[in-house]
C-alpha cells in the first residue's frame, strides 16, 4: 500500500484495541499523525 | 640420420601433448586464495540500520554499534526525559534503514506496536498506557497479521527507508507508571 497505515492497522498487528475513551485523543487525530509521519 | 631422428621428436612431444589434454589429469593441486571478511556496525553494515541524518536522528542512538531508540533520560543527546502525558507526540525522520548489498530485499520490521498499560481490572482503572507506533515513510509496505510484520517490497541495492515514530500516553498518572523496553526485529530476505 501506498497510503499511511491508520491505528486500526496497528491494532490489527498487536490483536488489540486500544481504548482512547480516557483521553482526549480521539481516533482521527492519531490517523491524521501517522499520515503526516508518513509523508514526512 | 639427423633428419629421422627430429621427425622422431616431433612426434613424441605431440603425442604427449594430445595425452594430457585427453585425460585432464593431475595428481594434485595447491593454491592459496584471500578470503577477506570484517564485522561492520548497524551504520555501515549490508544492511545499514542508523539514525536519520536529520534532527530527530538524535531520539536514536548508536550503543556498542547498534542502533537503539531511545526516547528516555538516559539519552544524553536530548534534553528531555520522554514522551508528554496526555498527548500525541510524533518524530519524524527517526531512523534509516538501507539496502547496501548486491540483491533487491524484502524488508520487515516487528513489532510495530508497543503498548504498556497499568491499572487494575476490578475495580477497573487505569493508571496509565503508553501506546508506540513506528510509522514506515512512503514507500510500498504491507500487514502480514499471522505473523505480526510490516513488510516493505522491493528494496533495491542502494535504496533506504525512513522510519518515524508516534506515541500516545494517558493519563496524567502515567507519568513514571508505563514504560517500553522491547526490542524491533528487522529483517531482510532477498
Amino acid at each position: 500500500m501506498d497510503t499511511a497505515p491508520t491505528l486500526a492497522d496497528y491494532e490489527e498487528l498487536a490483536d488489540v484495541e486500544i481504548d482512547l475513551s480516557d483521553t482526549d485523543l480521539d481516533r482521527e487525530t492519531i490517523d491524521a499523525e501517522l499520515e503526516r509521519l508518513f509523508d514526512a | 640420420m639427423e633428419r629421422r631422428t627430429f621427425v622422431l621428436s616431433a612426434g613424441a612431444i605431440v603425442g604427449g601433448g594430445g595425452l594430457a589434454l585427453g585425460t585432464g589429469a593431475f595428481d594434485s593441486v595447491e593454491a592459496e586464495r584471500d578470503v577477506s571478511i570484517t564485522v561492520a556496525d548497524d551504520a555501515d553494515g549490508y544492511l545499514s540500520i542508523r539514525p536519520h541524518d536529520g534532527p530527530n536522528g538524535a531520539y536514536a542512538t548508536m550503543d556498542d554499534g547498534e542502533l537503539a531508540v531511545e526516547l528516555t533520560d538516559d539519552n544524553g543527546a536530548v534534553a528531555g526525559d520522554g514522551v508528554n502525558a496526555n498527548a500525541l507526540t510524533g518524530v519524524a525522520n527517526l531512523f534509516t534503514i538501507q539496502n547496501q548489498g548486491t540483491n533487491e530485499v524484502e524488508l520487515a520490521v516487528s513489532p510495530l506496536t508497543f503498548l504498556d498499560v497499568s491499572g487494575s481490572i476490578f475495580p477497573p482503572s487505569i493508571d496509565g498506557v503508553l501506546g508506540v507506533l513506528l510509522v514506515p515513510q512512503s514507500g510500498s509496505w504491507s500487514v502480514d497479521p499471522d505473523r505480526g510484520v510490516l513488510s516493505i517490497t522491493d528494496l533495491a541495492p542502494g535504496e533506504e527507508t525512513d522510519f518515524s515514530l508516534a506515541a500516545v500516553a494517558f493519563p496524567e498518572s502515567a507519568i513514571d507508571e508505563v514504560e517500553i523496553d522491547d526490542e524491533l526485529l528487522i529483517t531482510a530476505e532477498a
